[in-house]
């Protein structure tokens, strides 16, 4: 499939995303719903995001408690450094899935984030993503803002990417040059000719490389109309073993990490924040015990912090387990109630209007998945 | 006065064991220059493997990202990275390399034998991955990355907190 136009952006590290797209018929007459994944690598601990107001917090986490925190219901308070994401849930757009993970429990890094962007059951098995297999499912076209491309945006059909760079890009004169010496109808004059094509915007220069400042140009290319409707951010540093801290230290840094960008794609989206969804991706959560180094281990169940305008409520959605060591997975972990891949299934199925069964069945290979959709999206 | 009661208890005291002092006293110079230089090659080791580990982790990620591609190349590319720092990895652990924020336990020069078997078991995974990439062996690999995987996670579980 040769795609020419942009349906999702991605941000990951030094990239941002530049250019026009041109729309297919399908995605001209549906109304535009914007879908951003923000991964959070390392292990993201959904106890210090979003705390619960239970005891035992004090006596399994007397050094690492997060104090300051913010009141969101009776059962649950959000992590001070979540500003931005509290602002959001006042206005009733934000919420939370809690004690949910991907159905991983053996706790690697690698193994877990490779399904959590696969959406598979073993790891490396797969060679595409999720995301990637949703888009194809909505038939919408697709090109990736990143080299390589993610595996959470990877098709079966591959789409179109690219990479901005540091470098001054050849003139197009030059461009037409190499492209000469391809011979007719091979491979390279096809990708070189596809690059001739682009937009110049794409072919400008970007240095910077902070996740919220991406997040701010990122906006802007989602606010518009025929704009793309997908982006996926990349933050890494939650794997916090020592010095994870409770309001200042480095596990709340990184969801401040997180916090700018969901302050950038506000300001930046404007009215069209009401028209997207923001949800968070990560491998597992961590134990719920700290350990010797004031930080925790691998652990299992954690929580998705959503936010946007087409959230139903502001609301802490779970199926809460409890922390009493006997109602821990392993006697450790925070269990997982909820399979995380039905929220994910869910929000493409809301996004790209596509029926439930038939995005379970295109993205997670027909796995039994719950549709969440009327619970956490609006009608 | 003061002075004079200094000196009337100093000629109280049982005689100095002149040699034995000097002893004493060579030895505390001694520490006290070996020390900073075992600080600083204790803080050098944890600076060069905390490098090294952060690129292991990289290369790991690399092969992640190859497999989904059989870029059976870059695979062993990568692999090869890791093979090299784990053939070196033993000499970047100094007895009391682990001020934090070193995240080592003492369990690593308390069973140096499970240590040097754990490196073992990881570089014998590393191996294998490897050869599979030579032998572009997509079948394979998907397995052999799982086996190297959790031979670092077996480590990280036995050796760091």
């Amino acid at each position: 499939m040769t795609v020419n136009r942009r349906e999702f952006i991605t941000g990951l590290g030094s990239l941002t995303l530049l250019g026009s797209p041109i729309f297919n018929a399908r995605a001209a007459k549906l109304k535009k719903k914007n879908l951003v994944v923000v991964m959070l690598r390392g292990g993201m601990d959904g106890l210090t995001a979003i705390q619960p107001t239970d005891r035992r917090m004090e006596e399994v986490r007397p050094d690492i408690l997060v104090t300051g925190t913010k009141k969101l219901t009776s059962d649950f308070n959000v992590h001070p450094r979540l500003e931005s994401f509290l602002s959001c849930w006042k206005e009733g757009k934000a919420a939370v899935v809690h004690a949910t993970s991907i159905p991983y429990t053996m706790r690697s890094h690698f193994d877990g984030q490779n399904l959590m962007e696969s959406g598979g059951h073993t790891p490396y098995a797969d060679k595409t993503g999720w995301l990637g297999r949703g888009i194809e499912a909505s038939e919408l076209g697709s090109l990736a803002v990143s080299l390589p491309m993610p595996l959470v945006l990877r098709g079966n059909l591959n789409p179109d990417n690219y990479y901005p760079t540091w470098m001054d890009m050849p003139q197009s004169a030059e461009m037409r040059l190499i492209n000469s010496s391809y011979s007719e109808g091979s491979p390279l004059a096809h990708t070189m000719q596809r690059v001739i094509n682009r937009p110049v915007s794409m072919m400008q220069r970007f240095d910077d490389n902070d996740a919220h400042l991406l997040a701010r140009v990122a906006s802007q290319e989602l606010s518009r109309e025929d704009g793309p409707r997908v982006a996926v951010f990349d933050i890494g540093g939650f794997d916090t073993h020592a010095a994870q801290g409770g309001e200042d230290g480095e596990h709340g840094e990184r969801l401040a990490d997180y916090d700018k960008v969901l302050t950038a794609l506000k300001e930046g989206l404007g009215d069209a924040f009401d028209d997207t969804l923001v949800l968070t991706l990560t491998e597992f959560g961590r134990k719920v015990e700290q350990n010797g180094g004031y930080g925790t281990e691998h652990g299992y169940g954690t929580a998705i912090l959503m936010a946007g305008g087409l959230l139903k409520e502001a609301q802490i959605y779970a199926d809460w387990p409890g922390l009493k060591t006997k109602h821990l997975y392993e006697r450790q972990d925070l269990n997982a109630t909820i399979d995380a891949r039905s929220v994910y299934c869910s929000a493409m199925s809301y996004c790209f209007d596509v029926d439930f069964k038939t995005m379970k069945t295109k993205a997670f290979f027909g796995d039994d998945l719950e549709d969440l959709s009327g619970r956490l999206f609006k009608a | 006065m003061i002075l004079r009661t200094f000196q009337d208890a100093c000629s109280k005291r049982k005689p100095i064991h002149q040699p034995i002092h000097q002893l004493v006293l060579i030895i505390l110079m001694v520490l006290a220059l070996l020390l900073p230089a075992h600080l600083a090659h204790a803080n050098d080791a944890f600076s060069y493997r905390s490098e090294q580990f952060k690129a292991n982790k990289q290369a790991m990620r690399d092969i992640a990202q190859a497999l989904s591609y059989d870029d059976f190349e870059a695979i062993s590319d990568a692999a090869s990275r890791i093979e090299d720092w784990g053939r070196e990895m033993a000499q970047y652990f100094p007895k009391g390399s682990n001020p934090p924020p070193s995240q080592a336990l003492d369990a690593i020069w308390e069973q140096p034998d499970a240590f040097a078997a754990a490196i073992d078991r990881h570089l014998k995974a590393v191996e294998r991955l490897q050869t599979l990439a030579l032998d572009e062996d997509s079948a394979g690999l998907p397995q052999a990355m799982r086996d190297l995987a959790a031979s670092c996670q077996a480590c990280h579980q036995s050796f760091r907190y």
